[in-house]
């Protein structure tokens, strides 16, 4: 068995596990090690193709293989060492990272830190539980965008597109664009889940219907899917009768959202966030555990990768604070919020450097404040919507004024 | 002719109101520059980037992600796939590297989005 001493262990090499190593490396934490499950670097980004990355990061517009090149080359220049095609299996409550490679076999890395950059997994069929047969033909968006990009395969004739999240859009326009007939979007929600602009260049511009507050009720077909049911539902998402519709075809998609991939921790027993599903972190996105921090899509669903990257660095600075200076478990404020918020993160702050705090709201909402009470800090806006994450950035000044031990987000109406 | 679009440039898409008075552009809502711009092609011929995946031989990967240098007319992005569909690269690609010079409009080149190394 191998074994190996190092300082760092990053566990994912997508767009946060990446930046996080090379903020890292630059911060002087050489010997870090980054584990990748698949035989490539990057995590999803080489398979979206589209345009639309790094807008904010690097204040252009990139496709998603050209994002992650940069940080990839970046990489190879440096040399960070890398195993790819290597699955993590274990991590012990002493930072000890137990990892499986075909060719190297079981190896066992001794290490100070632990990044945890390990993404998230897309919601299923069953997690959104459409009855009816079991038929092939039955995709996630995302694997639809790995086939398509990636290995180049079609996945059918004539699909529909269940949910209205970013993927199965920009999968719409790739489905339309590669010949395959999309026939609709189903989304059971008054609004779309995905950003406005998708909508527009995804669906508006081919004609590919929109089927907003519409559920879809079976999926049937005897060996391949044949035909898909939907109805319309009224506010309370209940089905209104006589709405039922049957929409022909032989693929359908879902894309219902995506989930924090956390399994790996489930054993050392961390505090996990129930809102997020990704662990409870202070502002260095250090977790209860100490030595083991956390970034990216598996300490929440972020919508821009821009964000995702910045929050790595973040994390990768937690790491050297802890690893040089040996943060002790500084006094923390715990981070609260009304209903009207669905989560935001960092749940907890230390007060020791100016923050951005990563929110986001249950429902749409119009002419809102955002105010945190304990520092008299307020923000309107005029419309606010869960498909789009709201950042707050605020200075360690401002955070310093908090006397009590918590500090409060709510998002109230303009009276 | 009034018309309510919403601006694509980036994530935050604003709402933006074009009019056109004889040949004449007016925009409204937009908040940068960028939009104004998007708004006045938007209005009278819109463009978009295509990207798509073309296949690439004795390449680490089976498939290279390429797109245009700059936007197409909406209109031709259909034609612009069939012609794809014939274009095949041979590996190594560096990030960046020119596939195809003056495709369908003059100046637009279809350049490859990720590097692919020789196997």
């Amino acid at each position: 068995m191998i074994e190996r001493k190092v300082d760092l262990v990053v566990i994912g090499s997508g767009p946060a596990g990446l930046a996080a190593s090379i903020k890292a490396y630059k911060l002087g934490l050489t010997n870090q090690v980054v584990i990748e499950r698949e035989k490539y670097l990057g995590g999803v980004l080489p398979q979206c193709i589209h345009p639309g990355f790094g807008l904010k990061y690097f204040k252009e517009e990139l496709t998603g293989p050209e994002f992650i090149q940069r940080f990839i080359d970046k990489v190879e220049e440096i040399g960070i060492g890398t195993f790819t095609d290597t699955t993590a299996l274990k991590i012990s409550r002493k930072g000890e990272v137990i990892a499986v490679n075909k060719k190297l076999g079981v190896m066992k890395i001794k290490s100070k830190a632990v990044i945890l950059a390990t993404g998230a997994r897309e919601k299923t069929r069953w997690d959104v539980k459409i009855p009816g047969d079991r038929p092939a033909g039955v995709f996630t968006a995302g694997l639809v965008q790995k086939l398509i990009n990636i290995e180049g395969y079609l996945p059918g004739k004539e699909a529909v597109i269940i949910g209205s999240g970013d993927v199965g859009l920009i999968m719409a326009r790739r489905l339309t664009l590669e010949g395959v007939k999309v026939k609709g979007v189903i989304e059971i929600m008054p609004y779309p889940g995905g950003l406005q602009r998708n909508i527009v260049q995804c669906l508006q511009d081919f004609n590919i219907p929109l089927y907003l507050s519409h559920a879809a009720t079976e999926i049937r077909g005897r060996e391949r899917v044949e035909r898909i049911k939907i109805v319309k539902v009224d506010e309370n998402l209940n089905p209104l009768k006589g709405t039922e519709k049957e929409i022909k075809c032989d693929t359908v998609i879902f894309s219902v959202g995506l989930v924090p991939e956390n399994e790996l921790v489930s054993e050392i027993g961390i505090e996990m966030d129930s809102n997020t599903l990704g662990p409870v972190v202070n502002d260095y996105f250090q977790t209860t555990a100490p030595f083991l921090f956390s970034c990216g899509n598996s300490l929440v669903i972020f919508d821009l990768v821009d964000y995702v990257v910045e929050n790595a660095e973040t994390a990768a600075e937690g790491v050297n604070f802890y690893l040089k200076k040996g943060m002790k478990k500084a006094e923390e404020r715990k981070v609260s919020f009304n209903k009207k918020i669905k989560f935001v993160v960092p749940q907890r702050v230390t007060c020791l450097k100016d923050v951005s705090f990563y929110l986001r709201v249950k429902k749409p909402e119009e002419k809102v404040f955002l105010s945190i009470k304990e520092i008299n800090w307020r923000k309107y806006f005029q419309k606010i919507k869960p498909n789009e994450m709201v950042k707050v950035n605020l200075k360690r000044e401002e955070l310093l004024k908090i006397k009590g031990e918590k500090i409060t987000f709510k998002l109230v109406r303009k009276s | 002719m009034k018309k309510k679009i919403i601006c694509i440039v980036c994530p935050v898409g604003c709402e933006v109101v074009i009019t056109v008075e004889k040949g004449e552009v007016s925009v409204k809502g937009n908040k940068c520059e960028k939009g104004l711009k998007f708004a006045k092609t938007e209005a009278l011929n819109p463009v978009r980037i295509l990207t798509t995946t073309v296949p690439v031989k004795n390449g680490e990967i089976k498939f290279l992600p390429i797109k245009t240098s700059k936007p197409l007319p909406r209109k031709v992005l259909m034609e612009a796939m069939k012609k794809l569909a014939y274009v095949e690269v041979e590996a190594p690609v560096k990030t960046g590297q020119v596939i195809i010079k003056d495709f369908l409009v003059e100046n637009v080149k279809v350049v490859a989005s990720r590097r692919v190394k020789r196997v």
